[in-house]
């Protein structure tokens, strides 16, 4: 077997506008190698994952691929150059089937089925998965799906597959089955990269471990120095560790959310209060079940148990329920789930107040303006032209008007969804003051975010939800970061 | 273990959507009513009209239906690679008028064959139009057809001057073409069964119709899969251009002349056919099998009507219903978690 590593990085360098996310990369991945990726949010490993599959391109430095320089533009030219990634969400033709799927694009001139799934089913069995192949892919779960895209790169001759948090959304047997496919790709030469917030995950599977910092590589771990310990001491950045905003603790006695034994399909009875004026922290790997609670108040998922605002018994079945009883959602998809980017930013923040701004049924353009000058003072957005289509304006500003949005509706209870990310780092700060001061002004705050700054800057409380439930409930004193980071590392399966 | 040991008991953990996918669970006969029922529907109401008619059964009257659904067959068809690219084509109607004109037009100067094959290329050029101007110049299929079809309507006009063009009675292959006949069993109803094969075929054999279906389905799925997406999007056009071509030639032939708007009425029966179809089989996408059972339907209800003298507004009623109730069973059936979608 050829002893060069597969890919080399040399001094990768990437900046957005200014600011330097990646400072210098130099790493390589061996063939047939499982190599762990970790770092905390904002270290830089989904920028080193998007440049390593073109999606961005690197201000500086050197990629090789076998040894000869690599310069990609598109993720097609990626792909061509044998580098994948499997994100969470497949990218399947719903509407064909397995064997279609795992074929797509290396059909014979004549199409037959049969013959297809035949050679679909020497694939599958080759690589120990058991899917039927004339299943349509829409019928398959969540995990068969995911195998099936690994399954479709294997096919593909794909020399590196990266996955990013595979597990998220996988149940513990799921993930073994998932385990057992990435050590057979791994025999048969392929190289893994893998990330993930589960150090357990990546102890058990992984032959090396990359940890990025704040844009830098700290270390690279062996199999047998992958440890709690010193994977935590390499992650936190001591430099940051001297927080800049605290909140001096706003909760009021009245209770504005009390959630009682609430539950989904991916998350056990639950059971927290938010008071008034408080921010709870809600922190956990990627599908651990902070999300579950995220989309269950937000009226998006089915749930059992009780809700009840402000000592009311509440049901939240739909996102209008939610902002009927005073929850406003924050999500961190803004751009998808919260603006609309062809309207005015005075019109996105007035929309849930047109009812208000309008007389006999008529709505005062004047009077819409008027809102979003209002939103534009408080909030402080840049530039101050309600007139402008919200797509102009930058990650941090867009956040703004989302707040301001539900501001002007004067809602009880926000749920922030990481609330700063794709956020320029000068307006992180403003959006923390922002959340701080709607503490002070009497809202409650709930705060889900997988930053561990933001958790110890923001919160009062701090909740760890891990593997479908609450594993750590604690006020905002009782962490600090290493602590909060081994509580979110640290899994009581396996 | 292997993992297809660990496979079966990992199903079925879960009531979520997602996690208990895999088999179907609705009621048996909810599964039989998505396949068959739309099948059913139509054989229901044959039976109705062999009962009423002693006449409608008969190969006489069933070669009637299938001659007088050859054009809508022909651009329900083609039309059916398109929809199932992701796009729409509404200029399918014009290019019918336009192949016909062209074709009657270019008899006299170059003989019946070479007139054909005339027509056909410049009906492929219009699609090849109509496919380059929904990918590269990223219009919409909808307002990209809408304006092809405005041009082309012009062009008709002109080309004509308002006014029929008429095929000689001496262009005895051309005229066997739409009016010939052998015994109950007229030539253009063989042809639809040629052609219907023929379509079969790239539909369901042949890579062209694999990559439309795949490119329809989930695009960014066949971009990353490298397939030219384009490339497959702008056959669909071209094929379904080509249809209307021979649908053109064959209605010049029918009439011995072409019509300044000949093909105008077929485009929304086209569509109508074609979202009828995509419920039989319970496929929920569009076939081209379904197509032709869905343009069967539409004339054999007008054919049966028409024998017992029912008013045509009467039929129109009960083909809207027909395809509102087939889609919408359907649409109801197969349940999405959300639906956002309107177009």
């Amino acid at each position: 077997m050829d002893a060069r590593p597969i890919i080399e990085i040399r001094d990768l360098r990437k900046d957005f506008s200014g600011v330097h996310v990646l400072k210098g990369i130099d790493m390589s991945f061996d063939r047939g190698e499982i190599h762990g990726l970790l770092g905390e949010n904002g270290a830089g490993k989904s920028t080193l994952i998007k440049i390593l599959t073109c999606v961005y391109t690197a201000s500086s430095g050197e990629i090789r691929i076998e040894g000869a320089p690599f310069h990609g533009h598109s993720p097609k030219a990626a792909n061509d150059a044998g580098v994948g990634a499997v994100y969470q969400d497949a990218e399947l033709a719903w509407n064909m089937t397995v064997a279609e799927n795992l074929l797509l694009g290396s059909e014979r001139r004549w199409i037959d089925r049969r013959a297809m799934e035949r050679e679909a089913r020497d694939i599958l069995s080759r690589i120990g998965l058991d899917i039927d192949p004339a299943a349509r892919a829409s019928a398959l779960t969540a995990a068969q799906m995911q195998m099936l895209t690994l399954a479709t790169l294997f096919h593909r001759k794909f020399k590196v597959i990266i996955l990013d948090e595979p597990t998220a959304r996988l149940s513990g047997r799921e993930s073994e089955l998932l385990f057992a496919l990435i050590r057979r790709f791994k025999a048969e030469g392929l190289t893994i990269v893998y990330i993930s917030h589960r150090l357990n995950e990546v102890k058990l599977l992984c032959d090396r471990a990359t940890i990025l910092r704040d844009g830098r590589v700290v270390a690279t771990l062996a199999r047998g120095e992958i440890d709690e310990a010193a994977v935590t001491r390499l992650m936190v950045n001591r430099s940051a560790s001297d927080l800049e905003i605290t909140n001096p603790g706003f909760a009021r006695p009245e209770v504005a959310l009390e959630v009682k034994a609430l539950g989904t399909a991916k998350l056990s009875p639950t059971s927290f209060r938010v008071h008034r004026g408080e921010i709870l922290g809600i922190t956990g790997p990627i599908g651990g079940g902070m999300e579950q609670i995220e989309k269950a108040l937000s009226g998006l998922i089915a749930y059992h148990g009780e809700i009840f605002a402000e000592g009311r018994p509440v049901r939240i079945d739909s996102p209008s329920d939610a902002l009927d009883i005073g929850v406003a959602l924050i999500p961190e998809d803004r751009r998808k789930q919260a603006l609309f980017p062809n309207l005015t930013m005075a019109e996105n923040v007035s929309l849930p107040i047109l009812d208000r701004l309008s007389r006999f049924g008529m709505v005062s353009t004047a009077d819409i303006l008027a809102s979003g000058r209002r939103v534009i003072e408080r909030l402080q957005v840049y530039p101050a032209a309600p007139g402008i289509k919200m797509r102009y304006f930058s990650g941090g500003n867009q956040q703004k008007a989302v707040i301001g949005k539900w501001l002007s509706r004067d809602q009880k209870i926000y749920i922030f969804s990481e609330p700063t990310s794709g956020v320029d780092v000068g307006a992180i700060r403003q959006i923390y003051e922002i959340m701080l001061e709607m503490a002070r002004d009497g809202a409650a705050i709930i705060l889900m975010s997988t930053s561990f700054n933001e958790l110890l800057s923001l919160s009062e409380r701090i909740m760890v939800v891990h593997s479908g439930r609450v594993a750590v409930e604690r006020p905002r004193a009782g962490f600090d970061r290493d602590s909060l980071l081994a509580a979110t590392l640290a899994s009581e399966v396996a | 273990m292997t993992i297809a040991e660990q496979q079966a008991p990992a199903a079925g953990a879960s009531p979520s959507r997602s996690e208990a996918a895999g088999r179907d669970t609705s009621h048996p006969l909810v599964r039989f009513l998505r396949v068959w029922g739309t099948i059913l529907v139509i054989l229901l109401v044959a039976v109705a009209f062999s009962f009423a008619s002693p006449y409608f059964l008969t190969v006489s009257n069933i070669n009637n239906i299938l001659f007088s659904m050859f054009t809508c067959a022909l651009l329900s068809m083609g039309l059916t690679f398109v929809v199932a690219a992701g796009s729409f084509d509404l200029s399918i109607g014009t290019i019918v008028t336009t192949s016909s004109i062209v074709c009657a037009l270019c008899i006299p100067v170059l003989g019946a064959p070479a007139a054909i094959i005339v027509a056909l290329l410049v009906s492929m050029l219009i699609g090849l139009a109509n496919g380059v101007l929904v990918t590269w110049f990223r219009i919409s299929g909808i307002v990209g057809t809408i304006g092809v079809m405005f041009l082309l309507e012009g062009g008709n006009q002109y080309l004509t001057g308002g006014y029929q063009v008429a095929v000689g009675y001496d262009e005895h292959f051309f005229r066997w073409l739409g009016q010939g006949r052998y015994g109950f069993i007229a030539v253009k109803s063989v042809f639809l069964f040629v052609f219907f094969i023929i379509a079969f075929i790239i539909a369901n054999r042949l890579r062209i119709g694999h990559y439309i279906n795949a490119v329809g389905d989930n695009p960014l799925a066949a971009y990353y899969s490298g397939i030219p997406v384009y490339r497959w999007v702008i056959s669909s056009f071209v094929l379904s251009a080509l249809f209307c071509g021979i649908a053109g030639i064959f209605l010049a032939s029918t009439s011995s002349s072409a019509q300044p708007t000949g093909g105008a009425g077929y485009l929304l029966e086209a569509f109508a056919a074609v979202f009828l179809g995509a419920t039989i089989l319970g496929k929920g996408k569009p076939h081209v099998l379904g197509t032709l059972l869905g343009v069967f339907f539409l004339y054999m209800v007008s054919n049966g009507m028409t024998q017992f003298g029912v008013d045509s507004s009467a039929r129109n009623i009960f083909n809207g219903f027909v395809l509102l109730a087939a889609v919408g069973t359907n649409a109801l059936l197969n349940r999405e978690e959300l639906h956002l979608r309107f177009i």
